[in-house]
Formats: C-alpha cells, structure tokens, sequence
C-alpha cells in the first residue's frame, strides 16, 4: 500500500520549530492516550461487559439485522449479533501485539546491522546496504500479501514477515548516524584507548543511535498499525472470528449506510492511535534534541 | 455444479462501501436519466467469467452469458418444463429409453448465417469430453454410451452421431429419465467448428447475443445476434456486463441510475434499506434458488471417521440462527433437495436437531470429552460465507470444538486432506437425480464432487434403481427416502436453501422466477420505452 | 558522472537478480504443488507426472533456477493458474490503467501538498498553518481503504460527482477519486516536508539579501524558495511514482479500478501464485528503476552524492 510506501521515512523528518513546552504538553497528551490504549487493550477481558465472540441470539433485529445501542449493548451490536463495545474493546489487542512485538524485533536487528554497516564499512556494509536496498526494492503490501498467501496468515507469521520488512528503515537510519558518528572525537578517543570494534559498537555507539531508534520503533509501531489494517481489510491479516478494528472495518465496510458505527468506530478507534503514537514519537524527539 | 458461486458476501472483503439511500429523498431505482445508453442493459458482477466456452462453463455468470451467446437443443421454463430451441420438438425415445433421437430445427444458425447442424453437437461433446480438454463438466455426461471409456483416452466411441445434418441421436448405457433435462445446460450447447479458434473469446454463436468487446476483468460487451430468429427480439440491444464490481457498490450503481441489474444479488448490508423503501417495492425479486449450501464432514480424516462427532456437529449448528444471520433470506434445510425444486423438494425432518447439551454427550461419548481442534475449508465466493463460518466458529466452540477457517486450497489432493468444508450445490436441470448422482452418491475418490467421502452402497443400490424409473409420484418418493437416508450417515450437514434477491432498475422487465440455475435469462428481459 | 551512472546501473541489476532468486524460492520452494494446481481438480495422476516432467519439477534445485533465469530473459514469468494465459501479458494489459493511477496519486500529492506545504510556512502559526497540520496528521493516520470508502459513499453516491468506481470515458473523471484516495497520505507528508523546507530556507541570508533588493515577496518565493524545495521533492516524487507503479492493491480494489493491483487482488483470491509472484516481481522493477533514476538525476544534480 503506497500510503504505507509515502509513511516510509516521513514523518521525522519536519523538524519542526516547536518549543520545548509545547513539545513536553504534547508528549504528555499523547502518551496519556497511548497510555489509556494500550491499558483497555490489556483490560480488555475484564472491561469488555460481553464476550466479544458471542453470537447474541437478541444481538439481531427480527429481520436480521445489528442492533443500535441500548442499555445490554451500549454501542449495538454488529452485523453476526456481537456486542460492538466488547469487540471495540478488544479490538486493539492484535494490532497493538503484533506492532509492539514487529517494532520491538525490527530495532533490534536495524540497530545491530545498521551499527556494523555503518562502522565496520566495507564489505560488510556493502552487504548490509545491499540487501536492505533489495528488501525495500519490493512493494511493500503486495509482497506481504504473497508471502501470507503461501505460509497462512497466523499471528506469528504476520509478526515475523512485518519485522522482515521494517527492519531496513531502522538499519538504514542507524547507518547514516553511524557514519556520523564514527568521525567524531569521543570514537577516535575509545579506539586510540585500545577498544575493540566490538566493544566499542556496544558501548559507544549503540548508546547514542538508540534515541534515533526508539523514535524510529515508535513511528514504526504507527505505520505496521496501519499496515496490518490494510492486510486485514485484504483478508490476509488477523482471521475472524477474532476481533480486531482493521478486520471489523473489512467485515461491516457495506453498512456505512445502514450503521455508520460498525465502520467509523474501528476507524476512529485507528486513528487516534496511530496519531498518538506518532505523536509521541515526535514529541520525544524534539525533546530529546533540545536536551 | 458445485462450489464456486455468487458472492453475496465473501469473507474474504471485496472492495468498497455501501448503501444507505436517504428513503424518501430517491427516485424509483435507475429512473433512466442517467443511463449512457437507453438501449444498453448494464450488468454488475463483483467476479469474471471462467470462460464463455459453453463446453467448459461451470457456475455463476458464466451460465447466463453463456446462455446469452448460445443456446441448446432444449431451455428449460421457469415451471421446469423443456422448451424446444434448436431441437423442433421433444425427443423420441426408443430402445427401452436408451437411444434418443432429435430432429433439429432448420431455423436454427450460427452468427455467420451457417445453419447448425447435428454434426456441431457431436463435434461440441466430443471434444468436451476428450481427456485433454479437461471439463468440469464430465459429470454431467456419465450416462452417456462408452463416456468413461472415451474420457480415459481408452476408446474413440462415443453414444452421440449425427444422422444427417438435422438428426441426432445419443445413446445411453443406463436409461436415465432426466436425460432430456441434461440437453438444456450450457454444457450441451453446440460450437461452431468452423471457427473453433475464436471459441474462447469472439465465438460464432448461435444464441440472442455475439461478443462485442471483452476487456478482460473489467466489462464485457454483448450484441444482438442479427441472426438470431428462436425467441422475439424484444430484449435489450446491448448487455454490457462491469466486473469485479463490490455488490454492494453495484447496488449504489442501480440507484444512482448507473447499471440496471447486480448479478451477486443484494447484500446483506443493503438489504434492510430497499426494502425499506417502497419506492423499489417493484425492483426487488425474490425467490429460492434451487439450491443446497451444506457442511462437508470428511469421512477420511479423523475426528469426522467417527458417526457420533459428525452428528454432534449437526446437533450443535443453530440453523435457525444462521438463516436470521442471512436477513431470513434462506430456508433452514434438513436435506439436499431444495424444496424449489419443482414436485421434487423433499421436507424431511432433521435426524440430529439442533441442541447443544446433546451434542456434547455425543462428543464424550465419542471420546473427546474436551472437544478437539479442527480447520474449516472456506470455498471461495461462497454463498454466506462469512455467516455461516462465523456461526460455525461460534457454535463448535459452544462444545468444545475449536474452528480455525482457511481458504480452501485449490487441488484435489489438499482438499481431501481437509477435515470439513463448505460445499454447495446449485441445480443443474430439475430433477432430484442431479443432486444425489451429482454428489451424494457419485464416487467417494479425490478429485471427485463428493468431497465427504460419503460411501454407501445401499445408497448407490436405491440411486440407480431411481434414476430409471419413469418420472413421476413413485420415483419422487424412492429420492426422498433416499436423501432420508444419507442425511442419517451426517457426512453433509446440510444448512440452508439460499435465496435470491436481486435489485434491478426500474425499467428492466421480465424477471420470473427461475427453475434451473439461471438466474437470470437475459433475452426474456424488456427495457421499458425501448 | 557516466561512470557514476554505469555504477548504478549495474547495482540496480544486481539488486534485481537477487529480488528474481528470491522470488524464485518464493514459488517453487514452498508448499503447493504447481503441477498438481495446473492439472486442475479433474486432472489424474498419470496427468500430474506428465505436467511435471512438462515444467521441470522433477530437475534438481539449480536446473529448475537455470530454467527460471531463462524464461524471464525471454520475457516469460509463467503462467497464470486461472486464465491459462501468459502472467506478463496479463500484467501488461492491465498497467496502463495502473499507470494513469500513479500519475494522478502524484499530481494531488503535488496539488493538495505542495501550496499547502508554502502556504503553512509562510503563514507559520496562523489559522491555515495548525488547520493543515491537524488534517495531514489525520490524513497520514487513517487507513486507506477508509478514506476510499467515505470518498466513494459521500461524493460518487450522495452528491453524485463522481461514477461509483470502475472505469470509463473520460477517463479523468472516472480516476479523480482514486487518484485523490491515492494521493491524499502523500500530501499531508508534502505539506509537512515542503513546510518544514521552506522554515529552512526561509532565515538564509540569500533570501535576505534577495529581499532587500526589493523582490516581492511573491518572487522571492517563485526564484529562490521553490528551486530548493523542488530540488528535495524530486527524490520523494520519483520514488511515489516507482512505489504506486508497482501496484496500488487497495486503492484499486476499492473502486474497482482495473489496474494490475486489482488484477493481484483477485488473483490473491484465486490462489493464482503465478500472477500473484509475477505482479509482485514487476512491482519491484519498478521500484529498482526509480530507485535508479532518481539517484542518477540526485547524483546530476548534487555532485557530492558521487563520491560516496
């Protein structure tokens, strides 16, 4: 998907001109809401009043179709008689997982081969670059698409075939700040000292890329977000019953007309967290440069 | 036929939005203003034809393009009735009803002016049946002389020649009652050998309609057939049929005045908003379709070997539920002949009612006190089918029984590897004998259309002694003790008779209620003031 | 600057060779038997063998890649399991209505970014400026397909502008929503990266001095901000065109729009592996080219990216 393609390096670069303030009070609201997300996502099976799978024999109206809110269903039910808040609730819980979990692998690596890319150069680095430049050489939705389609779309695959492909943003981002680096004294320093390159990968360089790859894992969180919806609504991502707002969304996306809620909900709901996300990630950088 | 059908929702999402009209604020559907051609009826279809060769048609659209392009020896009428085409008549049966003889009707041509001839037929069903062309429709033809012998590679005979250029005969090696119904699907339909190259995508044909344009997986054009003289040319000039349209967004089309018909049928989502507003009280109909949507239980594959867990599965599907889950359009189905099916429906009761205190009994008594896991095989575009595994998943759970669904694979050999799947059957032509020869009695080997595996031979005993019988009360009977019967062994849990409902704009008429799968005939439709 | 060129050139068909073997091992290294899928469900075993022996299945690993390399010299990606067809003729077919939906995702990104991007620097902290930058966060933030859907509902059917997807004559009027569902994330990124430029170039003391020589502020803009900001927006848009190219699978399945995506979506649901594996190698061809033009014209441009 291109939007994904455009999110590719995006939104770190503007350097925006905001003042430490604003960024501290943005960082506040926004990791209070990122905060409130991931905690219903956790509570979800204690919040959620339903089980989000139940097919409600009172969940229909007598011709068959969802119910609008009442006081049993607070948000109505969906199109199979489900309770919309609990599966609203729940929701979140697959996206979130397979973000937190595909980010958290794609820093790891990125930093690891972006470190020894940037600071071992070449050969190594000639291999490295190369092959991120291949991973990123193929478009992004479709390829995730085929490979799903072959090995099945479980929660583990998704997980392992995202931290595949994002890994590159984060190695080639670490590279470029390796490079940096490397020409500053304090690398010179350790290395007249004696340290091996090992050493001083780990306890020198690591150290100081690893603000520019928290910010890149939390921006990466937002856009595997949106990814996975993507995936979703294609039928190659989170599988029914199993609720999760991209697939809701696929699943009710005929009843705009009918029940706007089944569809604007989800969306809202993937909305507000990949803007809080992403704010956060911004906001953390601006302070952190600042600092 | 069976499987890939309409997709009236597939759980696998197509496309986009949705319906909602403002009731009150719209005009009758599709008024005409808009309409690019007053001339032109405009088809939505959210898949693509297969093919418009009439030797490989299966299923969905495919059978009404075919049968806008050409036409048979026989059609078979909304009341199940065979209505003479390129045939001059019904058949003469002679032989003990093994030999049929038909005279073709000197009217009858081809799209370039060549009359068709006997010779067309049996060059159509030679080839189809050869082993290299690979029909699915071979089924359809088992009865037929020497059919198994000659599909094989084994032998050059076959029971059809042409007697002359307007005499043909086919003989049978079993008599077969229904046997005139088999002359009225797109898969009898003859080819013009002349021009068999352009079989594929601008055919000589001799039917309502010739392509005019196909643009692969986008739309398809269709012409008068100036030639055409078997029906009154009352129907529309043009049929441009849009594909890979979402249903739903085919139904804001019609609205809006931008298409006249959506092949899918109305999707749920919009269902409710139509029919709510009775401005298109006239541009809805309804019927049920002559068909069975079941669950296949494998025989082969372990859990299913058991009776008792196949019959705990039927006890723990709420039909009921599932029906509701479809608007309340389909009808709960206690076995495989649909009750549309012209004298022929068969109300049997439900061996294994729904109760799922029952059903756990069963599943303990069958040695899984804590239920099993299991994979549900999804058919693609199936009719309901994110419903129905939304209440199956919803359901086996209820007893323990964890559902993971899965698109069914493709080959014949992965299928038979898959412990249950949706399977359906859409009627061929209206006689009992295609559901039970078609699948619950046709050979339990892979690859074949009985992918439960159900094996009976007291079964296959009753199915040939009824499909001989001369058509009437006593042959309706012995069918219906026989669909009693294999729905005993709950290889197949049937679950519904599905109903159509299409949406079409206001100035399409015509529409009845068809009897065989088509359904829709396109040159038994009018556009008004045209 | 040639040589620098020829460098490129030749990393790019590297990075493709490798993308080929990959795809490669994609298709025939994994479950799934292609023979089995060809021969259809009718097909018996005797059939299967012989499509077998037909295709090379039974040659070890390095024969059947010889054999692979071979075709796609020849221009041949197999072929398609639904329509028997050849899969790069069916791609083909249908890129240049993929290819008209990549210009028109461009042209909004440009259309909707670029003034916006100005206009919210110039203007920084004005009304125009935090309004634009709430909907790119929005626009950026919501799904795709959902953009598309609402586009669809409330402009094609409630307000009856546009025709409800699918494609026609004219042909700008059929693409205006797609390219605008399309386009939409790619704006709110320019806006943000054309802002954020031109804050850049804004305090220069070239823009100074061009302004004491009593420039309007109009033509300051137009002769020395935008040659900068064009001069980043290059890189970005030559890769968007490269990426959408490669296929837009949901933009094109929303609205039916008959592109090479859509084609890949109902293939996906075919289980058509071939075409599916073809689409996805031909995407990333364009992806390599791009990649190799826009370095080529950064490198003509920049002459210190030549050193590297």
């Amino acid at each position: 998907m291109s939007a994904v393609a455009n999110l590719q390096q995006p939104l770190e670069r503007p350097r925006r001109n905001v003042s430490r303030r604003r960024a501290y009070t943005t960082l506040i609201v926004s990791g209070s809401i990122v905060f409130v997300i991931v905690a219903v996502a956790v509570l979800a099976p204690v919040l959620a009043p339903h089980n989000p799978d139940r097919l409600f024999p009172n969940g229909l109206s007598a011709a068959g179709n969802p119910l609008g809110p009442s006081r049993a269903f607070p948000l109505g039910t969906d199109q199979f008689g489900r309770d919309e808040l609990s599966r609203l609730l729940w929701g979140g819980r697959p996206a979130l997982l397979i973000s937190v979990i595909a980010s958290v692998f794609s820093s790891a690596v990125g930093i690891l081969l972006g470190v020894a890319a940037g600071y071992l150069g070449g050969w190594v680095d000639t291999l490295i670059s190369r092959f991120v430049n291949i991973l990123m050489s193929f478009p992004l939705t479709l390829f995730a698409v085929a490979i799903v389609l072959i090995v099945s779309p479980s929660l583990i695959n998704l997980i392992i075939i995202i931290a595949a492909i994002y890994w590159t943003y984060t190695a080639r981002l670490v590279r470029a700040e390796v490079l940096t680096l490397r020409e500053q004294d304090f690398v010179s320093a350790a290395h007249a000292l004696g340290a091996t390159p090992w050493r001083l990968m780990i306890r020198h360089l690591m150290p100081n890329v690893l603000d520019t790859v928290i910010v890149r894992g939390v921006l990466t969180m937002a856009q595997v977000f949106l990814l996975e919806a993507g995936l979703s609504y294609l039928g190659v991502g989170v599988q029914p019953p199993t609720p999760d707002w991209g697939l809701m969304i696929a699943q009710s996306q005929n009843y705009y007309g009918a029940d706007p809620g089944l569809v604007l909900y989800p969306g809202i709901a993937i909305a507000v967290t990949v803007i809080a996300v992403t704010q956060l990630g911004q906001s953390y950088r601006a302070l952190r440069r600042r600092a | 036929m069976a499987k890939r059908t309409m997709a009236v929702l597939s759980a696998a999402t197509l496309g986009a939005v949705l319906a909602g009209c403002g009731a009150g604020s719209t005009s009758p559907a599709g008024s005409g203003a808009n309409h690019s051609s007053p001339s032109a009826m405009v088809v939505t279809w959210s898949s693509n034809p297969q093919t418009i060769d009439p030797r490989k048609i299966y299923d969905g659209e495919d059978w009404n393009i075919g049968r806008s392009l050409y036409v048979g020896l026989y059609d078979i009428s909304a009341h199940g009735q065979l209505v003479p085409m390129v045939a001059k008549s019904a058949p003469d049966i002679s032989d003990h009803g093994l030999v049929y003889t038909i005279h073709l009707n000197p009217k009858a041509v081809w799209s370039n002016g060549q009359p068709v001839t006997a010779q067309d037929f049996v060059y159509a069903l030679r080839t189809e049946l050869s082993s290299q062309f690979q029909s699915p429709d071979t089924y359809l033809w088992w009865m037929i002389k020497g059919a198994s012998a000659y599909e094989s590679g084994k032998s050059a005979a076959l029971g059809i020649k042409a007697l002359g250029a307007h005499t043909l005969q086919y003989t049978l090696s079993t008599p077969y009652s229904a046997f005139p119904y088999v002359l009225g699907v797109p898969a009898s339909f003859p080819v013009y050998p002349g021009a068999i190259s352009r079989v594929a995508a601008d055919p000589v044909t001799d039917g309502p309609y010739v392509v005019a344009q196909w643009k692969t997986g986008q739309s398809m054009t269709l012409n008068q057939n100036s030639h055409y003289t078997l029906e009154p040319r009352t129907y529309p000039k043009h049929l441009q049929f849009d594909f890979n349209v979402n249903p739903s967004v085919g139904v804001l089309r019609v609205e809006n005045g931008q298409a006249d018909l959506v092949a899918d049928g109305i999707p749920s989502a919009n269902y409710q908003q139509l029919k709510a507003n009775s401005q298109y009280a006239a541009d809805i109909t309804a019927g049920y379709q002559p068909a069975v949507i079941l669950l296949a239980l494998n025989e082969r594959v372990k859990p299913f070997n058991n009776p008792l867990v196949r019959q705990a599965v039927e006890m723990a599907i709420n039909k009921k539920h599932l029906v509701k889950l479809m608007n309340g359009r389909a009808q709960v189905a206690n076995g495989v002949l649909p009750p549309s099916l012209p004298g022929f429906g068969s109300d049997i009761p439900n061996p294994y009612p729904f109760s799922p205190t029952k059903a756990k009994v069963l599943l303990k008594k069958a040695g899984y006190p804590h239920g099993f896991s299991t994979t549900l095989g999804l058919a693609s575009e199936q009719t309901g089918g994110s419903q129905i595994e939304t209440e199956v998943e919803a359901d086996l759970k209820a007893i323990g029984i964890q559902v993971t669904a899965k698109p069914l694979p493709t080959e014949a050999s992965a299928q038979a590897q898959m412990p249950m799947m949706t399977y359906s059957w859409y009627m061929d032509y209206p006689d009992p004998a295609d559901f039970v020869s078609g699948f619950l009695t046709s050979p339990a080997i892979v690859g074949g259309s009985n992918p439960a595996f159900l094996n009976d031979p007291k079964l296959d005993q009753m199915e040939a002694r009824a499909s001989a019988m001369p058509l009437g009360a006593a042959r309706t009977a012995l069918y219906k003790q026989i669909d009693e019967r294999a729905m005993k062994d709950a290889a197949y849990v049937p679950l519904f008779y599905p109903e159509l409902t299409y949406f079409h704009s206001s100035r399409i008429h015509g529409f009845t209620y068809p009897a065989v799968y088509f359904p829709a005939i396109y040159s038994q439709l009018k556009i008004s003031g045209n | 600057m040639l040589r620098h060129v020829a460098r490129r050139l030749l990393w790019s068909l590297f990075d493709l060779l490798v993308i080929v073997t990959i795809a490669f091992l994609l298709t025939y290294l994994l479950p799934g038997d292609p023979a089995r899928t060809i021969a259809g469900p009718h097909a018996s075993v005797a059939d299967v063998a012989r499509i077998r022996r037909q295709l090379g299945l039974d040659a070890p690993l390095y024969v059947q890649y010889g054999h692979y390399l071979w075709n796609l010299v020849h221009f041949n990606l197999g072929t398609s399991i639904e329509f028997g067809t050849p899969v790069l003729g069916d791609i083909l077919a249908k890129f240049p209505a993929t290819a008209i939906l990549a210009v028109s995702g461009v042209v909004w990104e440009l259309i909707l970014g670029l003034p916006l991007g100005i206009l919210s620097a110039v203007r920084q902290g004005g009304l125009l400026d935090r309004v634009s930058s709430v909907l790119s966060m929005a626009a950026i933030a919501l799904p795709q397909f959902w953009v598309g859907i609402i586009l669809l509902f409330v402009l094609a059917f409630k307000l009856h502008w546009f025709p409800l997807g699918g494609t026609g004559s004219p042909v700008l009027w059929y693409g205006f929503l797609p390219g605008l569902t399309l386009g939409i994330g790619g704006a709110a990124y320019y806006q943000q990266l054309v802002r954020s430029r031109v804050l850049e170039v804004l305090p220069q003391q070239y823009i100074a001095t061009a302004r004491a020589k009593g420039l309007s502020e109009w033509a300051v803009l137009v002769r020395h901000v935008m040659p900068q900001v064009m001069t980043t927006l290059i890189t970005q848009i030559g890769m968007d065109l490269g990426y959408f190219m490669a296929g837009v699978v949901v933009v094109e399945t929303v609205f039916g729009w008959p592109g090479i995506g859509l084609q890949a979506w109902a293939a996906i649901k075919a289980l058509d592996v071939p075409l599916v594996i073809g689409t996805v190698l031909f995407g990333a061809f364009w992806i390599v080219l791009a990649n190799f033009v826009v370095d080529s014209i950064y490198g003509l441009i920049d002459p210190r990216i030549r050193l590297r």
